[in-house]
């Protein structure tokens, strides 16, 4: 499935891969993940942003196309370019709905879970610069709106935010994703034998194009490793 | 969700070759000359007169019967079918009619495509009917409507029962360790 995006640079010769998956079926498959499960995935850099930078290049070449039918620049060649800006138009839409989403099921999950990841290093490596940045001053503005609002109020051992009491050993009112519950799972290549009980002793051998509904951190590693796509 | 790619032939009414700047990707748009484009691309230009659609493959009369008879030979599992068939085919019978050709065809086509559904849904629904603890379920070839309709009481079930076990197996332990105790006073 070719990408326009990829085919609009006059400059390339070789023709698109065909073989790999595009960048619009990295980003659908990118924007599935985050969306059925709770877990902190790691930040597509790399995907995001060569998308980002081809969609710029893109809306520029478009407007100047556009500009140069308004001005009618090269009359003598009789060109109708509606079809090419039409073409281009749907597919950067398509492009930038599929970007806002990936961002926007990232951002509840921040959000959602925003005192575990400030809490975890490693759930930190997986968020962007920009992620982290929300995560902080969102963290600061609902603990300190709690605290005026709330925690003020109550007797001076219940003002944590993250502890049902002073008395408690544990930090036991984080959040944490729920990595136990059912998801749907399509293997995009074979994945050989892998647990499906908590044990280990039941083993499937998940070949590519099954379809699995299977609790979620069963196949943690094989969304990790891009091997399987949450449907 | 958006849609993914979805290819359908579409023979162009272009007056004049244009300026092809999808060249070696979607081919140059010739008048009269079939090529395949997503779906929406497809519509796209259906809309503004500028192509006129093919069926797509999948989509004639003998195929869907083939598909249909498969589907009631073997109760166990899903025949393969294109994983947005119900969408594309949805689609098709309300922007792009005229693909058809007469009224009789989209009625029989109209009529198969609803058959395949409720077929595959009974199997659906016979399979969930033997669902009787926390297992992991195969669903192979299942289409991307079908699993939309059944995720929250697939999801919901699945993950009720893994919590009975879970708490099963939690009374059982502490059952042995307090049946334990109890010896040993």
């Amino acid at each position: 499935m070719a990408d326009v995006l990829r085919s609009l640079d006059f400059t390339q010769g070789v023709p698109a891969d065909l073989v790999e998956l595009d960048d619009f079926e990295l980003l659908t498959n990118a924007v599935r993940n985050e969306r059925n499960t709770q877990d902190i995935l790691e930040y597509k850099h790399d995907l995001v942003e060569r998308v980002h930078q081809r969609l710029e290049d893109q809306t520029a070449r478009v407007e100047s196309w556009k500009e140069a039918s308004r001005t009618n620049r090269f009359p003598e060649e009789e060109v109708d370019m509606s079809v090419p800006i039409l073409c281009c138009t749907l597919n950067i839409n398509r492009f930038r709905f599929l970007l806002k989403a990936y961002w926007r099921a990232r951002l509840q999950k921040v959000e959602r879970f925003a005192t575990l990841i400030l809490d975890n290093q490693e759930l930190q490596r997986n968020c962007s610069p920009k992620e982290l940045n929300h995560c902080l001053q969102y963290f600061v503005a609902v603990g300190k709106c709690l605290k005026e609002v709330v925690l003020a109020r109550l007797p001076d051992e219940f003002q944590t935010l993250v502890q049902e009491s002073q008395l408690t050993e544990t930090r036991d009112m984080i959040p944490m994703p729920r990595l136990d519950r059912c998801v749907f799972v399509k293997l995009l290549k074979d994945a050989g034998h892998v647990a499906v009980d908590s044990e280990g002793q039941q083993l499937v051998d998940m070949k590519a194009g099954d379809i699995y509904i299977i609790q979620y951190h069963h196949i943690q590693r094989l969304i990790q490793q891009d091997i399987a796509v949450l449907i | 969700m958006p849609t993914a790619s979805l290819f359908e032939y579409v023979a162009a009414n272009l007056d004049s070759p244009p300026l092809t700047p999808e060249e070696g990707t979607y081919g140059p748009f010739r008048p009269n000359i079939p090529i395949k484009v997503p779906l929406y691309l497809a519509l796209s230009l259906y809309r503004r007169g500028k192509c006129r659609i093919q069926l797509p493959p999948w989509m004639t009369k003998e195929e869907l019967k083939g598909i249909l008879e498969e589907e009631r030979t073997h109760p166990q599992y899903f025949q393969p079918v294109p994983q947005y068939y119900v969408e594309i085919s949805k689609l098709l019978f309300t922007e792009a009619r005229a693909i058809f050709g007469n009224n009789s065809e989209l009625c029989e086509i109209y009529d198969m495509i609803e058959e395949l559904k409720k077929v595959r849904n009974s199997k659906i629904l016979d399979g969930l009917r033997k669902v009787s603890g926390p297992i992991t379920v195969k669903l192979n070839h299942l289409s991307h409507a079908e699993s939309n309709k059944i995720r929250l009481l697939f999801e919901n079930s699945l993950n009720m029962w893994h919590q009975l076990s879970k708490n099963d197996k939690v009374w059982q332990e502490n059952r042995l360790a307090g049946s334990d105790t109890s010896m040993t006073l």
